[in-house]
Formats: structure tokens, C-alpha cells, sequence
């Protein structure tokens, strides 16, 4: 795992001179193409210490779900069925019947279980509360410590929160944790939803069938991702599918198999049935889709896409207000998903985040969605000093942002600067919602 | 099970005086009226010591989830709502604008938190864990406990879990445990969410309002409730709520909740204390339907609850063996513990109520209340022996259908024997339910020579199922039509013990839930070639102002029997009745009803008998909130079922009832046993038309189709072209479209009539002369008919797709019109008084001793087919043909000489006025095809006299 890290560190210093660092990375780590399905074991490391005299006073924290299975019953049933079908043909090839074998045994593993928070991803929050507490531990210590933690209403989200929770809990037995997941935290945990109110029917989700990109997206799959090999691969005679299922499909449900294996609740090694190619294909074509969906997209939309994230950042903007006025408060934690992340990655105009790919060829060797893995959260640490002057700093997978914001102290900065830096990108923000329309309501 | 039963009828009967109990706990604790709604310290737990030297080291548990926001949105919208309303409208009374504003002080705690776990439900369970750790310390304590924990999905369930872990931890921190939250668990812990693999569409109707439960809930509701009242403290003058007892309930819902909410605030001031107490009977009821012995729920919603069951038993052996796991929870729901302790036999939960007003004796939702714990608990005794388990409801012992070792304790062992038969038995049900559910209520087998029949549709009239390779058929039924019948294939009849009535249909018990079997036995006929004998009201009523028990006897029956032993020749010889057997006027005037005219019809009858119900075969006796399922009463226990099939030869004969029965109110004079109009609608019902679109369904568009009905559909007399209501008619017209014609039999009309109608292009509708002619009125020729033809039977002949019929009249031959000499009929009107005087009477009728009639010849062509053309020739020179309305002379004198006069315009009377007195005349007729179909010559002079033919 370390090995990656060191790669992709190498990687973004020399953007310029690699010409394809993702598939470099891809090559070193298979599990690097599961995208968003990556887990990465969020090795603790030294952090820059924070200026003298300042203290940690208060957290912020958003915080992806942990590893959990993919979120598709349907197609966990589609690729049962349709390898039984190729085996009650004898339609298969030795390794198709590998695959086959490989499958049969993981899916009564994983049935009914889309979208569930694994063993694993619980784990990762534990491990995320671990470091969080070892990192802070004055503030978490003695009798008055309260935590508070809000949750989407995914069984994920609620369960990341609860393995978190529990770490804490843990650490302070006398620590008063408050917790709540309901569809009153909707709007601010997951701002693409309808419970924000800025939102029209046809921008919300994460892949939404009006969305402007679909034809860009399907016309760069038809060109990128050839999945007649792969077929050929596990099928003696692909033309002989179960109906209804085609070698297109059939690669996606695999991809998605073998992407999900790291998160947990299953064996096996099921990248073996993809070739690096073949691999780096699916990958940039899901990277293209979540890039077009919330990241930096200027190619087919106006920045819409992404600056919905506002409702959720001017709440944190005022939480923040609140909590460190009133000093009850340690920790506020939220528990949410990548998009919100990604976007508000866009939205804080974050280095290393915030350029735009000047074609889809490109987007694979800017932007990837690989370092927003399980379990992906964004700490804002809150840092005083005897003279009340307040400082941030804000870590992505607790490693360290840099904003464009001038400050000698970076990556602490002002909070005063932080703050108004922040109210200024929620302007910009509200101002692309006004001057963009949502996408028609003609199915893409 | 039996012997439980009863001696919880027992218990129940001798507590007479404890009726009320339910109402005096709640007068003693308002909050229990909420139901599961109730918060409940679990303070009045048992706590029976164990038999010494026994410990607990092992428990399995199931806990409901704790205070809850209330689930829909809708009962806040729909309060809020009619309160705005009422404010807006200035109607609010003084106790209404209160109310009004503390419920919108109180909104915004709620708004986008439905079915949320409320910060109580965290408490609770934080406190429960405490508790359960308490009571079972030797399970919790030390260094190497570990407990296992499985939640649904719903979020409500996962935070109670982790607050629960957050206090079992509290008290001992070194407990290790894993905690699993998915879809995936819900077979075992809440099998009645639609997400669950088990669950099926069926089980999502037996609990929502389209359910079989909710029109009996309904009617309890509006007998217990006085919601009027209610309506009247908050209003005044008309409620702006739709559904009055609906918007009392979402109240009652309000206030219930308000104990799981933060607040000090309380609603039940709103109402009365006694309809607190009615407003929970309602409730709980509601429960009891759903979750409990409630028949009409056919025993599925308790019993797919077995898998939870199961999960208890086997895991208890897993967890036992492997010694790994201290304690498993599963974090689930109320509906699901309250089938659970059903399914077990637990008292206070498996008690089946007749009346609705004991279930409130038994069955009390308050015990289900937020955070209710069920808890299994393992004893075992460090010396040894049988392991023992105690299984408490809330921390309160429950008395199970076991023998119990000492107090609550019972062996482990009895108690998996038991419940694991109890298991299978409710698994082995729930998997003999159909795909979607419903259980199988009709089932048998359809042979021929003891032979097994695949593939014959067998229906109630509402399902239609097909036998498999073992000749079994198998359907869900309500048993609302009664009966289950048998669709005969092609090439085989049913058995029959008389001969004459077919053996097609058993009829059902009124039962409703209870499964029935009823085989089918057929025999095999080469029906190559086969003949339908069609007949319709015969109109017996052994009246005394008409000879019909004679006339049939003498005239009609042996016309019938010499069709049969003709068609004999061809191939098997079938007959269809339809309708008007007898009258209903007359039943009771003359103590003679269906059941009498069906008897005096089959007397002798020379072949089977298919049946439909004619408007006259109800019971005019009979007006009910369900008048036309009633009347049919008699034709149902005499004849059958009122709309079925026949395949015979490869047509699909189809027999239907399109008689809606009113028998509205009227001031008029009423017969003896007559109650109303006898007025009915024409038509098929919405049921029958159901039934009709699922039969044909599945048919191939070249598939032949017979319709047999009383009414006709098609009417040429009105506008619209039809009896039916205009939008059935276009519904059946598209309905039989792709099959190109269908040939429709009827009677009803008392004529001769063949209809065609562009409008309706599918019907070809053969509507046949009465066998009664005149209903046996006109004299002296008794049989004849209204349009001047005569009682008749229409044999049909069927072979391969080709039809071809004949009517045989009763005395005179196939006979399809009578040719007049009109000479001869003003020479005969003008020398009778009696007709002149009836001339005088009423001047409508014709006077056919007008000379302009001189010569003329008179056709009355009844069988007339659209399309055929009526040619009259004197010596060989075609006159010209006009159509006229004039009354028939013969029928005339048949009918009005008998106290009538009436002027019957004639439908198909042709005239020509011939040259000559004397030349030869010759009738010609042609089809649309231009074939000469008829022939006849006349001789003139043409006698006219009463009995002429």
C-alpha cells in the first residue's frame, strides 16, 4: 500500500512530464481501478505541527461512508443468472468456468446485501476515530467532552457513524456523544437530494437520467471500452448470451465485482479476468462519469454540477460560528458520501482539485477518483491561541490542503481568511445556480 | 392446538366481569391507550429466580426499536389541514383554535423527521441494555464476552442498536461484539417489509387497506366511535375533512405519540376519556386483524413469521455448540413480535375472536410497546442436567404451550422439539401458497376413466387455472361466486346422473377461508360433428289463465325430443336454455317456481342441459343491499352457476348472465310474493366482465366463440343499436374484435330476430322465438309468437368452424313465413263482428277490409337475415316490394280476439300488389349473396282462418 502512496505522491509532483500516471498507478496496484471502491489503509502520518501556542479547540468533519458492497442487488442476481445460463449451455471457457466458480461462491455471500457498510468499512471508521482521538487527545479527554454526529439516512452512512461513535465512546467512557440520522440532516449531508431546497428534480442524484453528460459519456464508452475481447475471453460463443444480456454488460458486472472485492464480505481475485487494458478502460470511464457528474467539469456544463455543494459548506460555515462560540462542542461529525466531498473539493477551490481537463482523454491524468476512496472524509481542525485568534487547517484523508489563500502559517490559516475565503466560493456557488438552468427534463 | 384453545375460551368466558379490563388500565394509565405507541419503563418485570443452582449463560433476544417519531407525514398534513381551514373559515370553536395553536407550536419538532428513532428511543435503549445486562449479569460479565447483532435496514432500528451497544458497553467495556445492519436480514427479522425475499404481494395486501380486513375495521370503527362528536368540540357546522373518522384517528395518532416526543405538551384533553379508550379498541383491533387469529388473513401473516422463529432455534444450536457467542440480538419491529408470539402459541396472542368486542380481552397492543424486548434466555446448572430456557415479553414471563419444568422454566430441549414442529408446520404452509402469496383454497383433479386431464381450465368465476400432467388444479378463492366448475375440453362432457344435467360444478361452503377439494370426472365424445338444440323462455307457470303445463307437454316437448333423435344421426346432441324458464310474477300466485318449471322442462329430456338465467328466473321476492347476487338464489341451487364455459368440437360455447336485477321500489300493486318493480338493467356485471377478459385472455385470434345470453346486446329498434349500455357494448365489440365474428344466441324478445350492426361489426346475434310463443297466451294457435311466427327450436349444427342452423317450428315444419292472400283476409275481417268491433275499440288497428289492400300479397318473412331480399312473382313478372308496418292479420286475430287491443306493428312484412286475383304467385328469397335461399308459390285464392299456416 505504501508503494502506491509513494507512486501517486510521484506521481502529482510530475504531472506534466508522466503522460499517464493513473494507468502507472493502475499498473503497481490493480485495486487503484476500483475508483471509488478503492480502500486505502489511511496510514497514519506526521502531520505539520501546528504553530506555538495554538491548540486544537474543535473538529469539523465530513465523512464518506466506510467499504461497503456494491449498490446493485440486480446485478448480482443479472451475473448469477447469466452464468448459470453459460454453464448450463457449456458455454464457457476454462476461465469462464473459473469465473463461474469464483462468482458461485461469493454471491449467497453478497445477495440482498447492495450497498451495505462491510466489515471493513466499519473498521475503517474505527480506524478513522482511532487516529482522530491519538491526533487530538486533549480534546477528547475529561468529563465534559460532547460530540455531536449527524448521518445521512443510509444503512452505510448510520453504520460508519455508529463504528466512529463507538471508537470514541471507547476512549472517554464519560464522553456525551449525540447522534441523530434523519431526513432533517438530508439537505446538508447530501445537498444533490431534494431535501435542498435549491435543487430541481432534474439536477439531483449522482447520476440522474436528464444529466446534460449522458451522450458525452456513452459516446467516450463507445470508443474506449471494447468489451468483445473480454467476452470471448470467458464465452465460447458470446453471440450465445443469456437474452436480454449483452458482453458490454457482462464486463460492467464483473468490473464492478472485481472493483468491490477489496471492500469486503467476499473472496476471491476477480481482476484476474480483466487485462490491464481492459482494467484502465473501465476505470477511466467510471473516473470520466463521477469527474462529469461533481468534479471540475468545463467541457459539457457551467459548474452547476458541482456548486450545489454550497447548502452543505455554509452550514458547516455556521456550525462552526455557533460551536466555537459556545466552546460545548469537541467534535461535530458528519457522515455522508464521495459526492459531497468531491464537490466541495471543487467548491474551496482545493490544489489538486480544482483544475479542469481541457478534453475527456485528459480528465484521467488530472483528476482521480481513486483518492477519494472509502471512507474519503475531510477534517476541518480548529487551533486557538491564548489571544483568541483562531486557525484552520483541513485534511483530505487526513493529509493536509492547500487553498489559495495567503497566509505564512499555510496549511493553518486564519480562520477569519478561511472563512470569508469560504463565504466568497458559496457566493460564486449560488451565483452559477442562478445564471445555469437544470438540465431538460428529455431523457438523456 | 384444539385442546389450548379451548381452554383459553374457557379462561376468557369465566371472566366476564373483567371485560373492562383493558379500559380500567388504561383509565389508570391514559398512555397505554397509545398502544405501541406506549412508553414503558419495564420496572414490572418478573424476575422468577431460576431453579437453584441454574445460571443464565446464554441469551437470544428480539427488541423492537425505541420512541419513534410518528411514521406518516400525512396524519400531521391532514390535521393540519382542516384546522387551517376551519381557522380560515372562522368555524374553529374555542377548543379547536387551542388546539390549533399548540399543534402548530408543536409542527416544526417534527417536520422531515417521520420514522425517525426519536432521542427517547436512544435512552431507552441505552437504558435497556443496562437493564438486560443487569438481569442476566453471568451472561455480560468478565473479559471474553462477545455478542452478536443483526438490525434491518430501517433507521430506526440500526440507531436503536447502536444505542443499545453504547449502554451494554457502558457497563462492561471489554464486551466485544459486531453489529450488521441490512436488507439482506429481514426473512428472519421482519418478514412482513416487501423488501423481504419471503414476502409476497399478497402479504402487502393482507396489511394495507385493500386487504379483506378493512371494510369489517371500518364498520367496527364507525360502531365504536363517536366521531361526530368529536368533529363538534373542534368545529363548528360541517368538518373540512374528507374522511371524518380518518382525520379523528391521525388526532388520536398525534396525541398517542406525544409521550415518545420531547415535550411536555399533551393532546389527549381532546377527547373524552371513553373515546380514548374506544379510539384504542379500534386500534388494537386493527392489530388483531393484521397480526393475530384473524381468519381472513388465511393464517399467512402469523405464520411467515417462522423464519424468525427458525433463526431463534438454530442459531440457539449453533451458538451453543460453538460457545462463541454470549448473547445475539436482532433489532427489528412490533407487527413481526406480535405474529412471532402468535405463531408460539403464546397466551394473550394466539386467541381467535369471533366478536370483535373480546379481542380487547386477550390482546393488548400496549405490550408491544417502544423498545419491547422479547428475551430468550439459557440456563444450565454447573452439576449438570437438562438445560432450561425461560422466554419473557418486556421482562414479564410468558405462558407458552409447554410443559414448564418449574414456574416460566422450561427444558430447552421440549421446547425446540416443540416450536421446531411448530416451524416446519407453518413453513410447509406458507411454501404451498401460490407466487404471489395467496394460498391455495380450491384444489382437485379433472380425469376421464380415472385418467389424469392436463391442461382443462378449471374456475370460481373469478380465477381460471389449468390441471397439470396430474390432471390437479389448484387456485386461490374467496368463494365469492359460490361454486368452482369446470371448463369441459374439447372432446369430452362431464359426467352426468340423469343424463340431463351436467356435472360440471361443485358449489362451495361458506367458509370462506377454508380449503376445499372437488374433483372433476369427464367422459370423452368425438364431437366432430355436433348439434346445439336451442331453446328459450318457455315461460312455465302453471297459471290458470293459460294452458303452458298442456301446451309444453303436448305440443312443445315433443318437437324437442323429435330434433334430438334427428340430429342423433350426425354426432352428439347438446341443448342450451336461455332464460325465462318460468316467471317470477307468477311463483308465488301459483306456487310454481323455477325449481317447478325446471323439473316439468327436464321431464324426459333427451340430452344434456346447459342453462343461463333469463330476467324472469329471479326471485321478485327479493330486495337486498346485493339484490341481483340474491334474487339469483333459486337458479342457483336448481341450475348452477350464473355465467361459465363449455369447449365443444373446438368452439369456445360461452354462457353468460346478462340480467342486472333491481327490483326497485314502487307504489304500484304488487302480486303475491312480489316485493318491487322486477325492473333490471342489461348487462354484464363489473365481476362477470372480469371474468370474461381473463377467459378469452390467452385465446388465439382465430379461436371460434359462441355467446349465450338472455338479453340481447344488439337492439335495432333503439339509437344506440343495443340493450346494453352503450359503453359495455363498444367494450365487448372491442373486446371480441380480433376474433373476427362471434355468433350470439339470445332469447328475451319473443321473436324471431337475426341482427347485424356496423357499429358492432364482431356480433352475428341469433335472437330465437320463445318456445311459448306469446308466453302460451294467444289462441287458438298457442305457440305463436309476437311478430306473427311461431315457438320454435333452433337447432344449430356445428362441424369444424362451419355452422349451419334450422328453426323447426313446434307443428308446422321448418317454417320461416307465412304468405297472405289479402283477398281472402278482407273477405274474413268483413264478415266478423267481432273483429269490427275490436276495430272499433282501438283504430290503430288495421282495417284490412280497406280496398287498397285488393290484391295485394302479404309476406311476413320472420327468418329474414340481413341482407336477403324478398321477391314477389305473379306469372313469372316481379312486382315491386315494399315494406310494410301494417299489424299481421293472423296474429291479429290470435292475440286480440283474446282480450287484447293492442296494434303490434309488424318488423318484416313485405307487400305486393299483384295484377291479378288469381295468377300464380311466386315468394322468392334471396341472400346478400344474391343465392336463392326460399321458394314458394302460392295458389290463389289463399285461405285465411285462425289455424292457417
Amino acid at each position: 500500500m505504501k508503494k502506491a502512496f509513494l507512486l501517486i505522491a510521484a506521481a502529482l509532483l510530475c504531472a506534466a512530464a508522466l503522460a499517464q500516471p493513473a494507468r502507472d498507478a493502475i499498473e503497481a496496484n490493480r485495486e487503484l481501478a476500483g475508483g471509488i471502491y478503492y480502500v486505502d489503509d489511511f496510514s497514519y502520518r506526521p502531520q505539520a505541527p501546528a504553530p506555538k501556542g495554538y491548540k486544537p479547540v474543535y473538529i469539523s468533519h465530513y465523512g464518506r461512508h466506510g467499504a461497503r458492497y456494491f449498490d446493485s442487488n440486480a446485478e448480482f442476481t443479472a451475473l448469477h443468472n447469466l452464468l448459470e445460463d453459460a454453464a448450463a449451455k457449456d458455454n464457457l471457457t476454462p476461465l469462464g468456468k473459473d469465473l463461474y466458480e469464483q462468482y458461485a461462491k461469493a454471491w449467497p455471500l453478497i445477495r440482498m446485501r447492495a450497498g451495505d457498510l462491510t466489515d471493513v468499512g466499519w473498521n475503517q471508521h474505527r480506524g478513522i476515530a482511532d487516529r482522530m482521538v491519538k491526533s487530538f487527545p486533549k480534546l477528547f479527554k475529561g468529563k465534559k467532552v460532547r460530540v455531536e454526529a449527524s448521518s445521512t439516512i443510509a444503512t452505510r452512512c448510520i453504520m460508519s457513524m455508529a463504528a466512529f461513535c463507538e471508537r470514541l465512546q471507547e476512549f472517554n467512557p464519560s464522553m456525551e456523544i449525540n447522534t441523530i440520522s434523519s431526513a432533517a440532516c438530508m439537505g446538508v449531508l447530501n445537498p444533490f437530494t431534494a431535501y435542498n431546497p435549491q435543487i430541481q428534480p432534474t439536477d439531483e442524484g449522482y447520476a440522474n437520467k436528464y444529466a446534460a453528460w449522458w451522450p458525452a459519456l456513452r459516446a467516450y464508452s463507445a470508443k474506449e471500452v471494447d468489451p468483445k475481447p473480454f467476452a470471448a475471453r470467458i464465452f465460447r460463443d458470446p453471440s450465445r448470451m443469456l437474452e436480454g444480456e449483452t458482453a458490454s454488460k457482462c464486463l460492467r458486472y464483473v468490473y464492478h465485482i472485481a472493483a468491490t472485492r477489496q471492500c469486503g464480505g467476499f473472496e476471491g481475485d476477480f481482476w484476474k479476468y480483466l487485462t490491464l487494458d481492459e482494467a484502465y478502460a473501465k476505470f477511466r470511464e467510471f473516473n470520466l462519469k463521477m469527474y462529469l457528474s461533481k468534479g471540475p467539469d468545463t467541457l459539457v456544463q457551467g459548474g452547476r454540477q458541482w456548486a450545489f455543494v454550497n447548502y452543505f459548506m455554509e452550514q458547516l460555515v455556521n456550525d462552526t460560528d455557533a460551536d466555537l462560540a459556545s466552546g460545548d462542542i469537541s467534535a461535530r461529525l458528519r457522515f455522508g458520501h464521495d459526492i459531497t466531498i468531491i464537490s466541495a473539493l471543487k467548491l474551496l477551490d482545493v490544489e489538486g482539485w480544482n483544475v479542469s481537463a481541457r478534453s475527456f482523454d485528459e480528465v484521467a491524468d488530472i483528476w482521480q477518483h481513486y483518492r477519494i476512496p472509502m471512507g474519503a472524509n475531510l477534517q476541518f481542525i480548529f487551533y486557538r491561541n491564548g489571544k483568541g485568534d483562531v486557525l484552520v487547517r483541513a485534511m483530505l484523508n487526513e493529509r493536509d490542503l492547500r487553498f489559495p489563500i495567503a497566509s505564512d502559517t499555510a496549511p493553518y490559516y486564519r480562520w477569519e481568511d478561511f472563512r470569508a475565503f469560504a463565504m466568497e466560493r458559496i457566493d460564486y456557488a449560488k451565483h452559477i445556480l442562478a445564471t445555469t438552468k437544470a438540465p431538460s427534463k428529455r431523457k438523456k | 392446538m384444539k385442546r389450548i384453545l379451548f381452554i383459553i375460551a374457557f379462561l376468557v368466558s369465566v371472566q366476564p366481569l373483567l371485560a373492562d379490563g383493558a379500559y380500567d388500565e388504561i383509565r389508570a394509565d391514559v398512555n397505554k391507550a397509545g398502544g405501541v405507541l406506549y412508553v414503558d419503563d419495564f420496572s414490572n418485570r418478573d424476575l422468577t429466580p431460576a431453579p437453584k443452582g441454574y445460571q443464565p449463560f446464554y441469551i437470544s433476544a428480539y427488541i423492537r426499536h425505541g420512541s419513534r417519531f410518528l411514521i406518516h407525514e400525512e396524519d400531521y398534513a391532514i390535521i393540519k389541514k382542516a384546522l387551517s381551514k376551519g381557522h380560515k373559515a372562522g368555524i374553529l370553536t374555542p377548543k379547536g383554535e387551542d388546539f390549533r395553536r399548540r399543534f402548530e407550536a408543536f409542527l416544526p419538532t417534527v417536520e422531515n423527521r417521520a420514522g425517525d428513532l426519536a432521542p427517547r428511543g436512544q435512552r431507552q435503549h441505552k437504558a435497556l441494555a443496562a437493564m438486560i445486562y443487569n438481569d442476566y449479569k453471568p451472561v455480560f460479565k468478565g473479559k471474553d464476552v462477545f455478542v452478536d447483532a443483526h438490525s434491518t435496514h430501517v433507521g430506526r432500528a440500526i440507531m436503536s442498536m447502536n444505542a443499545f451497544f453504547s449502554g451494554l458497553k457502558a457497563c462492561n467495556k471489554s464486551i466485544q461484539s459486531h453489529q450488521n445492519a441490512s436488507m439482506a436480514n429481514l426473512d428472519w427479522i421482519n418478514p412482513h417489509m416487501a423488501e423481504a425475499e419471503i414476502n409476497r404481494p399478497f402479504d402487502q395486501t393482507l396489511r394495507h387497506n385493500d386487504g379483506p380486513w378493512y371494510p369489517e375495521f371500518r364498520k367496527f370503527c364507525e360502531g365504536k366511535l363517536h366521531t361526530q362528536a368529536f368533529l363538534e368540540s373542534l368545529f363548528n357546522g360541517p368538518a373540512p375533512v374528507k374522511d371524518a373518522i380518518r382525520f379523528e384517528r391521525s388526532v388520536f395518532e398525534v396525541a398517542s405519540n406525544m409521550q415518545d416526543m420531547e415535550t411536555e405538551e399533551s393532546f389527549w384533553d381532546l377527547f373524552d376519556p371513553d373515546e380514548i379508550a374506544a379510539l384504542w379498541e379500534c386500534e388494537n383491533l386493527r392489530f388483531f386483524m393484521l397480526k393475530g387469529r384473524y381468519p381472513l388473513n388465511y393464517t399467512r401473516n402469523w405464520k411467515i413469521s417462522w423464519p424468525i422463529l427458525d433463526n431463534f432455534l438454530t442459531k440457539a444450536d449453533e451458538d451453543l455448540a460453538s460457545g462463541k457467542v454470549n448473547a445475539r440480538l436482532r433489532f427489528g419491529h412490533d407487527g413481526c413480535m406480535m405474529t412471532l408470539l402468535c405463531l408460539m402459541g403464546a397466551k394473550g396472542w394466539c386467541e381467535e375472536h369471533p366478536d370483535f368486542n373480546t379481542v380487547k380481552e386477550t390482546w393488548h397492543s400496549w405490550n408491544i410497546p417502544m423498545a419491547a424486548n422479547l428475551v430468550l434466555a439459557f440456563y444450565r446448572n454447573k452439576k449438570g442436567g437438562d438445560i432450561l430456557v425461560k422466554f419473557t415479553l418486556n421482562g414479564k414471563n410468558l405462558t407458552l404451550p409447554l410443559e414448564a419444568v418449574e414456574g416460566p422454566y422450561y427444558r430447552w430441549d421440549d421446547f425446540r422439539s416443540y416450536y421446531r414442529d411448530v416451524t416446519e408446520d407453518a413453513r410447509a404452509f406458507i411454501e404451498s401458497c401460490g407466487p404471489d402469496g395467496r394460498p391455495y383454497i380450491l384444489s382437485g383433479r379433472v380425469s376421464c376413466d380415472g385418467k389424469p386431464l392436463e391442461g382443462v381450465k378449471v374456475s370460481d368465476g373469478v380465477n381460471i387455472v389449468k390441471t397439470d400432467a396430474d390432471g390437479r388444479y389448484a387456485m386461490f378463492s374467496d368463494k365469492r361466486q359460490g361454486f368452482v366448475f369446470v371448463i369441459q375440453p374439447s372432446g369430452y362432457v362431464p359426467l352426468s346422473a340423469d343424463g340431463i344435467k351436467p356435472e360440471f360444478y361443485a358449489r362451495l361452503n361458506s367458509d370462506v377461508t377454508a380449503p376445499e377439494v372437488h374433483d372433476f370426472r369427464l367422459r370423452a365424445e368425438n364431437q366432430d360433428t355436433y348439434t346445439m338444440l336451442m331453446t328459450t323462455d318457455a315461460h312455465l307457470t302453471n297459471a290458470d289463465f293459460k294452458p303452458d303445463q298442456q301446451a309444453f307437454r303436448e305440443i312443445a316437448r315433443p318437437n324437442i325430443l323429435l330434433q334430438a333423435e334427428k340430429a342423433r344421426e350426425k354426432g352428439p346432441v347438446y341443448s342450451v336454455e336461455l332464460g325465462d324458464l318460468a316467471h317470477e310474477l307468477y311463483w308465488k300466485q301459483f306456487d310454481y317456481n323455477l325449481r317447478d318449471a325446471y323439473r316439468t322442462f327436464t321431464e324426459g329430456y333427451p340430452t344434456l342441459l346447459y342453462c343461463v338465467s333469463g330476467n324472469h328466473d329471479n326471485d321478485g321476492g327479493v330486495r337486498t343491499a346485493n339484490t341481483d347476487r340474491d334474487a339469483e338464489w333459486l337458479f342457483r341451487e336448481v341450475i348452477g352457476p350464473e355465467y361459465y364455459a363449455m369447449e365443444i368440437g373446438g368452439d369456445h360455447w360461452i354462457m353468460l348472465d346478462d340480467v342486472i336485477y333491481r327490483n326497485s321500489k314502487t307504489k304500484k300493486k304488487l302480486n303475491p310474493g312480489i316485493v318491487g318493480d322486477r325492473s333490471y338493467d342489461k348487462g354484464l356485471t363489473q365481476g362477470e366482465m372480469a371474468w370474461l377478459i381473463k377467459y378469452l385472455e390467452p385465446l388465439a385470434d382465430d379461436s371460434r366463440i359462441k355467446l349465450c345470453l338472455h338479453v340481447p346486446i344488439l337492439a335495432e329498434e333503439k339509437e344506440t343499436g343495443t340493450y346494453f349500455r352503450k359503453s359495455q357494448a363498444d367494450s365487448l365489440q372491442s373486446l371480441f374484435a380480433r376474433f373476427g365474428k362471434v355468433e350470439v344466441f339470445c332469447g328475451h324478445v319473443h321473436k324471431t330476430l337475426f341482427t347485424e350492426d356496423e357499429r358492432y361489426p364482431v356480433f352475428e346475434q341469433h335472437a330465437l322465438p320463445a318456445l311459448s310463443g306469446n308466453m302460451w297466451t294467444l289462441s287458438p294457435v298457442v305457440t305463436m309468437g309476437e311478430d306473427g311466427g311461431l315457438g320454435a327450436v333452433y337447432v344449430g349444427t356445428f362441424s369444424g368452424g362451419e355452422s349451419s342452423f334450422e328453426l323447426h317450428s313446434h307443428e308446422q315444419g321448418q317454417k320461416w313465413l307465412r304468405i297472405y292472400d289479402m283477398n281472402t283476409v278482407r273477405s274474413y275481417f268483413s264478415k266478423s263482428a267481432e273483429l269490427k268491433a275490436l276495430r272499433e275499440k282501438n283504430h290503430e288497428i288495421p282495417d284490412y277490409t280497406d280496398p287498397k289492400y285488393a290484391n295485394c300479397i302479404w309476406v311476413n318473412y320472420w327468418y329474414w337475415h340481413p341482407g336477403d331480399i324478398v321477391e314477389i312473382l305473379e306469372n313469372g313478372r316481379a312486382l315491386k316490394v315494399e315494406k310494410i308496418t301494417e299489424m299481421d292479420p293472423l296474429f291479429d286475430v290470435n292475440y286480440n280476439l283474446n282480450g287484447h287491443h293492442k296494434n303490434i306493428p309488424g318488423r318484416r312484412i313485405y307487400s305486393a300488389k299483384a295484377r291479378t286475383r288469381t295468377g300464380k304467385v311466386l315468394v322468392r328469397i334471396r341472400n346478400r349473396e344474391g343465392e336463392i335461399v326460399y321458394e314458394e308459390a302460392l295458389k290463389r285464392p289463399k285461405a285465411f282462418s285462425p289455424v292457417m299456416q
